[in-house]
């Protein structure tokens, strides 16, 4: 492939570095997927798409999601139905055509992405059995998505990094209730939400900048990479004890896989 | 109920009075029965949490869940399924090497309550069986020799498995607990190979290179053991106190290939299907 890649554009200006940019397909690149689930009975924790790499493309696509509600018969050490999906990946991209001198680097990239999470509980917090002086009752809801991601210009030969000027900052979306009773003597009670669910569905564009200038200048004797990194995770937990909620539903999605969802790498540019 | 006589056993001193509760009804002098009573499948009242975690990456892992944990009041039998896999890559990833792993850890436990009529100290055996069938493999071929600049390569492989299992009296009156007097050693099975070569002035060799198995395995087929728990002394048994018998089954598998060129780790688990389990055959309170 390598250098299908690549165009060179020259500007006409005199003193202008000409820029060159990388768009797909992208050959050489490396590409890591991993996945972690975790869940419990009342519930499940699945990818609906595990991370995939299309070099042709530009095109990465993953989505997981999770889902828990209340167990109709709960053990006696209590419920724990913690839901957590992750799925992630690490892209290193070779940069081409590096000429020595100060440059700036963009990545630009583009999410189309669906997710959500939601919360509903019914019902109220059992209270604690009367057993001996002290006693308590704890129940627990809640939900969250979130996706982030970050990259770094990596010098191979000399194992030096230059980070970007800028960052993007992901989305991040939690709502939660708790209830807890705790008696010795006089009994006490709190309750607490936060946040509130939410549907979210975008296409974003971004572009990191990657100030490779002063001693931090390319040279074309070296090798380099543009590594990146992308997550969607996403949570949903219904816990208590002794009890927890009689009826409680958590539910959380990342899609960034499915449905015309993905995220891309639209170019690389040196300029 | 569920309740099963023994063959010698004197029925009368068997009672059950609910569906979940296991009651001692003191002998003819107003003590447990030497033999005690026992208490089959099902199971009524009991209850069940299942646990998972599972997670895979590199070129090429993967982990499989091949049945939840799950675990049946009916008969008194859990288990899981899983597979997990890992082939040495045949390009480096953007981790970084050339990577390729799986996890697995799969858990139920099971709490059966129990009613004591009687004050005063106890034994409970937990007696039980397992049906499992385990496959291991792990095949590496050559770690490369390291591309300059680098001096020296290396390589790993593995397949790891840890199954166990313990169970323990649980007060909920109070919090307390008994464990087991004795203790079942669990399986435990793990292979591996390493190896490292050095380059100096253009010359390389292997600095290291082994594979060992620390246990045997694959595990097929079926073992029986029993817990016994003694509650006796300050943890002596009180009839207006609640109790339940827990019992915690989990295993755990790893598998990965780092740096050869071509090699393959497997570790799957059945203890779900085509007979496999774990089944708790009875508990016994004297």
């Amino acid at each position: 492939m390598a250098l299908a890649a690549l165009l060179v554009a020259s500007p006409g200006g005199a003193g202008v570095v000409p820029s060159v940019t990388m768009v797909a397909p992208y050959g050489h690149t490396q590409f890591t997927p991993s996945v972690y689930l975790a869940g419990a009975t009342c519930g499940f924790a699945k990818t609906l798409r595990a991370p995939v790499w299309n070099s042709g493309s530009g095109v990465v696509s993953l989505a997981v999601s999770t889902k828990a509600w209340s167990c109709s018969k709960v053990p006696p050490l209590g419920q724990y139905s913690n839901e957590y999906s992750q799925a992630q990946f690490g892209l290193n991209v070779p940069l081409r055509g590096v000429t020595t001198g100060p440059h700036n680097v963009t990545v630009n990239w583009t999410l189309r992405i669906a997710a959500a999470e939601a919360l509903a509980v019914s019902g109220t917090c059992p209270l604690p059995p009367i057993t001996g002086s002290y006693s308590a009752s704890y129940c627990s809801a809640s939900a969250f998505f979130s996706v982030n991601g970050y990259a770094y210009l990596q010098d191979l030969t000399n194992g030096s990094a230059v980070y970007p000027s800028n960052y993007w900052s992901g989305f991040y979306n939690l709502s939660s209730e708790t209830n807890s009773t705790s008696c010795y003597s006089t009994c006490y009670y709190s309750n607490s939400t936060s946040g509130s669910p939410a549907v979210f569905t975008s296409t974003i564009n971004f572009q990191w900048l990657f100030p490779a200038v002063g001693r931090q200048s390319l040279n074309s004797h070296h090798r380099y990479i543009i590594a990146l990194s992308f997550y969607g995770d996403c949570s949903a937990d219904v816990s208590g004890n002794p009890t927890g909620y009689p009826s409680a539903h958590a539910t959380a999605l990342v899609n960034f896989g499915t449905l015309s969802n993905s995220w891309q790498l639209n170019f690389v540019q040196i300029s | 109920m569920g309740r099963r006589a023994i063959a010698a056993w004197p029925t009368l001193l068997l009672a059950v009075t609910s569906a979940a509760s296991l009651v001692l009804l003191p002998g003819a002098v107003g003590l447990p029965s030497p033999a005690g009573s026992i208490h089959a499948a099902p199971y009524r009242g009991s209850t069940w949490f299942g646990y998972y975690s599972d997670s895979w990456g590199g070129c090429s892992g993967t982990a499989k869940l091949v049945k939840k944990p799950f675990w049946s009041n009916a008969t008194g039998i859990g288990g899981f399924a899983y597979a997990t896999k890992a082939t040495a890559c045949t390009h480096p990833v953007a981790s970084g090497g050339t990577v390729s792993y799986a996890n697995a850890n799969e858990q139920f436990v099971a709490s059966i309550p129990i009613h004591v009529a009687k004050n005063g100290a106890h034994r409970i055996t937990l007696n039980w069986t397992i049906t499992i069938s385990t496959s291991q493999s792990l095949s590496s071929s050559k770690c490369p020799t390291p591309v300059p600049p680098s001096t020296n390569s290396y390589c790993s492989s593995s397949t790891y498995l840890f199954l166990y299992a313990y169970g323990y009296l649980r007060d909920l009156t109070n919090g307390s607990s008994v464990g087991s007097q004795n203790y079942w050693s669990g399986l435990y099975n793990d292979s591996n190979n390493q190896s490292s070569i050095n380059c100096y002035s253009g010359a390389c060799s292997y600095s290291f290179t082994y594979g060992r198995t620390y246990t045997g395995g694959p595990f097929h087929g079926n073992t029986s053991f029993g817990w016994l728990l003694n509650a006796s002394g300050y943890q002596s048994l009180n009839a207006s106190h609640r109790y339940v018998v827990i019992v915690d089954v989990y295993a755990q598998s790893y598998v990965g290939e780092n740096g050869y060129l071509a090699g393959t780790a497997i570790c799957d688990v059945n203890m779900a299907t085509g007979g496999n389990g774990w089944k708790l055959n009875y508990l016994r309170i004297v």
